[in-house]
């Protein structure tokens, strides 16, 4: 049986990585949000957030919509029901490996 | 790595912390209070469309705070189920107000009904945050809440006629002034906060 360690060594990258998190984590505690406030809540550039979202979105993880509202664009992000599951699961993970690496010793092997 | 809960908070709370959006709100409660006690006559025509334009003014003034935020930081609709939280909660609170607004105009209550409706309002807004996502950003609600409590109680303990000695002639009166002006401090509170919690300044990052 792997140790915690070896747990969180296999964490799924696309979503572990900090930002991508960030971004899904936000997003599944909400309907949809746009990209301004993604990029306030998470403080990446323009050009950051944008390759993350993309990511995502090949992943299948999230869906854009574009759109104008009046003259400006906006883009709307929301989590696909494949992107919630994964963020849900990932935390589970996360709280899993929190608990059992407290519980953790080299004895327990 | 963001803090989870701090995510969550301001993506469930983002309306709340909009705290600009209340500041007329609440200065067109205590305005109204203000102006109607400042009535020596029964209110005329002219001073009924005066408070009137001055409180749409106020109205107006929220409107355009709201869309400088939709500006600056941007659009993040609720869930289904905060939705329907907030719908259940604006329904119910707004009868209940109704019949504490009732209560205060038609009985001589030693508290007031409409203090602790808005002192109530206060805590719900941090009872649904800490139910959604976490209430430690909103520790100054219940704090808020309890200055209502205690100013909707005074009557009760020790202070009976307390509006008097501030010019009122009405506890009703006094009370929505001070709400008013609480409803402002909680606006104020929520917008500083949001600022902290949304710095504008990006950080790159490897992508």
């Amino acid at each position: 049986m792997p140790n915690p360690f070896e747990e969180l060594a296999a964490l799924d990258r696309l979503v572990h990585d900090p930002a991508r998190l960030a971004i899904l984590t936000a997003l599944a505690a909400c309907r949809s949000a746009d990209f301004t406030f993604l990029l306030r809540l998470t403080g990446l550039t323009n050009g950051n957030l944008s390759s993350h979202l993309a990511r995502l979105e090949e992943a299948g993880l999230v869906q854009l919509e574009r759109r104008f509202i009046g003259k400006r664009p906006n883009t709307l992000i929301q989590l696909t029901s494949r992107g919630r599951a994964t963020v849900n699961r990932h935390w589970k993970v996360l709280d899993s490996l929190r608990k059992s690496t407290r519980d953790w010793s080299p004895d327990s092997e | 790595m963001q803090d989870q809960r701090r995510i969550q908070f301001v993506v469930t709370s983002f309306s709340y912390l909009q705290g600009l959006t209340a500041v007329p709100m609440g200065l067109a409660l205590a305005l109204a209070a203000v102006w109607a006690n400042s009535l020596t006559r029964r209110a005329g025509l002219n001073d009924v469309l005066i408070i009137s334009a001055a409180v749409i003014g106020l109205m107006l003034i929220a409107w355009r705070f709201s869309r400088y935020y939709e500006h600056e930081f941007g659009r993040a609709l609720a869930t289904p189920e905060a939705r329907w939280l907030d719908l259940f909660t604006s329904v119910a609170g707004g009868l209940l107000a109704l019949g504490a607004f009732w209560l205060d105009v038609a009985k001589s209550l030693p508290f007031s009904a409409v203090g602790l409706m808005c002192a109530l309002s206060l805590l719900i807004v941090f009872l649904r945050a800490a139910w959604l996502a976490t209430g430690r950003y909103l520790l100054y609600y219940p704090v808020l809440a309890a200055l209502g409590i205690l100013i909707s109680l005074l009557p009760l303990i020790g202070l009976p006629g307390w509006w008097t000695t501030l010019g009122f002639r009405s506890q009703l009166l006094g009370v929505c002034t001070a709400m008013g002006l609480l409803f402002v401090v909680a606006g104020i509170w929520g917008h500083v906060l949001l600022i902290r919690l949304l710095p504008r300044a990006g950080r790159a990052q490897d992508a």
